[in-house]
Formats: C-alpha cells, structure tokens, sequence
C-alpha cells in the first residue's frame, strides 16, 4: 500500500544519489568509502536534526537477499572500522562489479523514529545512480517525504550535506571520496525520468535539465532528436533571458533555486508541475525556432538531393 | 470463536485459491491496523498490537490462520503492493521477515507461507508455477533457487499472486 499519508499526492519515493566517479574496477572501493562518508553526512553531520541507533550493514552480491550469496551477514556499522571489513569483502568477490551493500538504521525523530534503507547499488546494475535512500513503510510514514513532516527542513538538509559533501571531498585528505554528481528525490518507475513528478532535484550538470524536460513531451523530443543537443542546452544556458525566465518560473510556482549547481526545492508538487510545464514551453519554442521537427529535417535532407 | 472471519482484498481470494475454502474456515486474521483500520472488526483484530509492536514499527498486511478440511492448521502472512511498481520487492520481503521474525519470537508461530501480492518483479527474480502449489513460487531469475523468508534456519516459501 502507498501513499496514504503522503501529503504531497507523490507516489512512493526515494531518494536517488549519482556519484561523479568512472566506473572501473579499481574504483569500486572508493564507490563504497564514498557512499558511506554520504551516509554519514546525512545522518550524522551536526545540522542533522536525525539521532541514528540500530545500524546495521550487510555486502551483498546482486540483490540483498541470502538466495543470491554464500555469506550473507549483517554486521553492526561502526563508521571508521568498516573500511577494512568491506576492502576484504571487494577483493574477495570474484566480481566486484555486482557487489554492493545494504543499511539498514533506525532514525529517531523526537519521539517518532523509522527504519531507514541506505543502498549501494552493485555498479553494474543502476546505470543513472549509483545510491538508494528510503523508509520502511510504518505507522508514521508510508513513503520517504513522509519524514518531513517530523522533519520540515529535511530536503533543505540533504542539499546542504550533498554541498558540504562535495566541498569537503576537495580537500587533500577525501581525495579517494567521490564528489556528488546528481541527487533527486523521485518515484520508482514511470515518474523516475520525469522532472515534473520530482520532488527535489540537485545535479552540477544543470544543462542535462533541457534533456529531463523533454521526457514524454514528443514536441521538444522529436526536435532534440536531430538537434546538437548539449549545444543546445549549453546556448540556452549562458542565455541571459534564459536565466531570467528561469528564474521567473521558479518564483512563480515557488521552486527554490540554489546558485552554483542547479537545486530545485518545490513548496508542493503543484509548484514542481507548475514550474516544468512553464519552462518546457519556452524551451519547446526555442527548439522549434531553432530545429525542424524529424520528418521536416528527413524531407530536407531528402529534397537537397533533388 | 467467531463464525465469519472476512480478510481485505486481495487476501481473501488468495487464501481461497490456496486452500479451496470459504472465509468460514478463517480461524483467526490479524491486518495492520494502520493500513487496514476499517477491517479491524468482525473478528480481524489488529497486528501491531497482537505483536505488541508501535507505529514506529514495519509489519506486513495481514496474517491468518486457516483449517482446512482435514483439520490442519495453516499459518500465513500477506502483503500487498497495490501499485504494482517494480523494486518494491525487497521492501516487501523486508516487511515479511520482520513479521516472521515477530511471529516466531513472540508468539511460536510457525508460519507455512507469505504472500506478496500485485507486485511487478525485478529482472533479478522470476515466479514458476508448480503442480503442489496453487500460487506462482518466487524464484532467482538466474538459477533454479527459491527465495525464502529465513529465521534461525527455518525457511519459509514466498509466493506471488
């Protein structure tokens, strides 16, 4: 069951993590280091409002479950003494690239508290993120954004970490930590590529938004098919009136934005829909006035050679 | 005893496909109360509380106890993802197991099966049809091993509905 005491009318949600990292073999211990420091950070950073007991942590290979692993053992998480515990258990894997690891911890809010599950996905699964945070569905929360309201500044929070995280990490001594690449808070299914159903959104890449915008909308689709794309996004980019209209929107329907990164924070998912449908019809009609939609440009090419 | 138990949708069918029986032969049903609060009378009492568990706590669905014609005893828990979103199963098996693992310590029940219902599996995972089972077994994709709920190495099976 799902949702029932969400307020937000979301469906059940999660909270997605894209580390900045490549996806080699020889950085698969750094994947788990890093993923664990952002865990930390979360749950423990002096800003959390979050007291954290009963964490526990089991590696798995391909899913968390013990029909997919010989061993298959929950160990308590003692941050600063799993390190060589889990650089054991990736050179013992034949392949590393289908080990992962799975939290799972109490998080005490007040007098409320949840089970929060924290997941590193095996790298060769999850090719848009790399980590997973949700709740287990109780009494007080069905569904991750539930938590906000015991905790109303949480996605204020995991932006503050997610920046804290990616300014510590270029320090000298977090040089095998990898740097935040992209964070959403979103559905597990149709609603995970569409911008309009997010309900937070961080990325250091704030171009690739013009790519989210075009999910299932064929109008802007169709003319980024045969379009430079990523010239496309980078000209509306450093576009003044780009930006100004951006901005714009996002007072409109209340979305926060966050300067450096792009960062948006919606009031309410009404904000959030209010704000992509505004700003995907100014980027539909730039892209129409700028590229032929698939048949125009196929009949173009086509005619040249009359 | 109570003459008429009746489970919420869809567990009710489930137990009748199981078993081939009326809702009369339901001896005894427990449903979270906090998902199910309209259910909890007539018989079906709240699980939380029968397991002496708060709000803060994860539980599944719903468990019962069914007799059968020949007089066993038949212990189940249920629970059901009505969205039927893929990746939502390893949240359900975690819920299973808490309960199973609630059941065990606190009331000495062996349970027979769990039930995960309208659930869109995994690539990881498959559901096989067996002739000695009315309901699809959960299964690796990958090789022919069954996923099993598991405490202090009893193992219990998980079909899907």
């Amino acid at each position: 069951m799902t949702g029932k005491k969400c307020q937000y009318l979301y469906i059940k949600m999660a909270l997605y993590i894209a580390l900045k990292s490549r996806k080699v073999k020889d950085l698969d211990f750094n994947r788990f280091k890093s993923a664990i420091h952002i865990f930390n950070e979360i749950l423990s950073s002096p800003s959390s409002k979050f007291k954290v007991d009963h964490s526990k942590v089991v590696f798995f290979e391909q899913a968390p479950l013990p029909e997919f692993n010989k061993e298959f053992e929950w160990v308590d998480f003692k941050f600063g003494t799993l390190e060589s515990y889990f650089r054991r258990k990736v050179q013992a894997s034949d392949d590393s690239s289908i080990v992962g690891f799975q939290i799972e911890t109490r998080i005490y809010l007040g007098t409320k508290y949840f089970t929060l599950l924290y997941e590193l996905f095996p790298r060769n699964r999850n090719q848009y993120y790399d980590i997973r945070a949700e709740i287990l569905p109780n009494g007080y929360a069905e569904v991750f954004e539930d938590i906000e309201e015991h905790y109303p500044d949480l996605r204020r929070h995991v932006l503050n970490c997610i920046k804290l995280h990616n300014k510590n990490v270029k320090q000298e001594k977090f040089i095998h930590i990898f740097p935040i690449r992209k964070a959403v808070m979103s559905g597990y299914s149709d609603e995970f590529h569409n911008i309009a159903k997010w309900r937070f959104l961080y990325t250091q890449t704030p171009e690739e938004i013009i790519d989210h915008l075009s999910y299932g909308w064929p109008e802007l689709r169709d003319r980024l098919v045969v379009a430079n794309k990523s010239k496309f996004a980078e000209t509306l980019h450093e576009s003044t009136s780009y930006a100004l209209k951006f901005s714009e929107y996002a007072n409109i329907a209340k979305v926060e934005l966050v300067a450096g990164s792009l960062a948006l924070i919606p009031k309410d998912a009404e904000s959030m829909n209010l704000f992509v449908v505004n700003l995907r019809d100014k980027v539909t009609q730039a892209a129409k006035s700028v590229y032929p939609d698939k048949d125009t440009y196929h009949k173009n090419v086509e005619d040249s050679f009359l | 005893m109570v003459d008429k138990i009746k489970l919420p949708r869809p567990f009710g069918k489930i137990v009748h496909k199981l078993y081939h029986i009326r809702d009369g032969q339901i001896l005894a049903a427990y449903v979270d109360e906090i998902e199910y609060k309209a259910y909890v009378k007539e018989g079906v009492l709240g699980l939380r509380e029968y397991l002496g568990l708060t709000d803060g706590d994860s539980v599944c669905d719903c468990y019962c106890v069914v007799k059968t014609a020949d007089g066993v005893l038949h212990h189940l828990i249920f629970e059901d993802k009505n969205t039927a979103r893929e990746k939502e199963l390893i949240l359900a098996l975690i819920q299973l197991n808490k309960t199973h693992k609630r059941l065990m310590e606190k009331k000495n029940v062996a349970l027979e099966a769990a039930v995960i219902s309208n659930i869109k599996l995994p690539s990881l995972f498959t559901s096989k049809t067996y002739p000695q089972h009315s309901l699809k077994v959960l299964e690796r994709a990958d090789k022919p091993i069954r996923v099993n709920l598991s405490n202090d190495g009893k193992k219990v099976p998980v079909f899907v509905h």
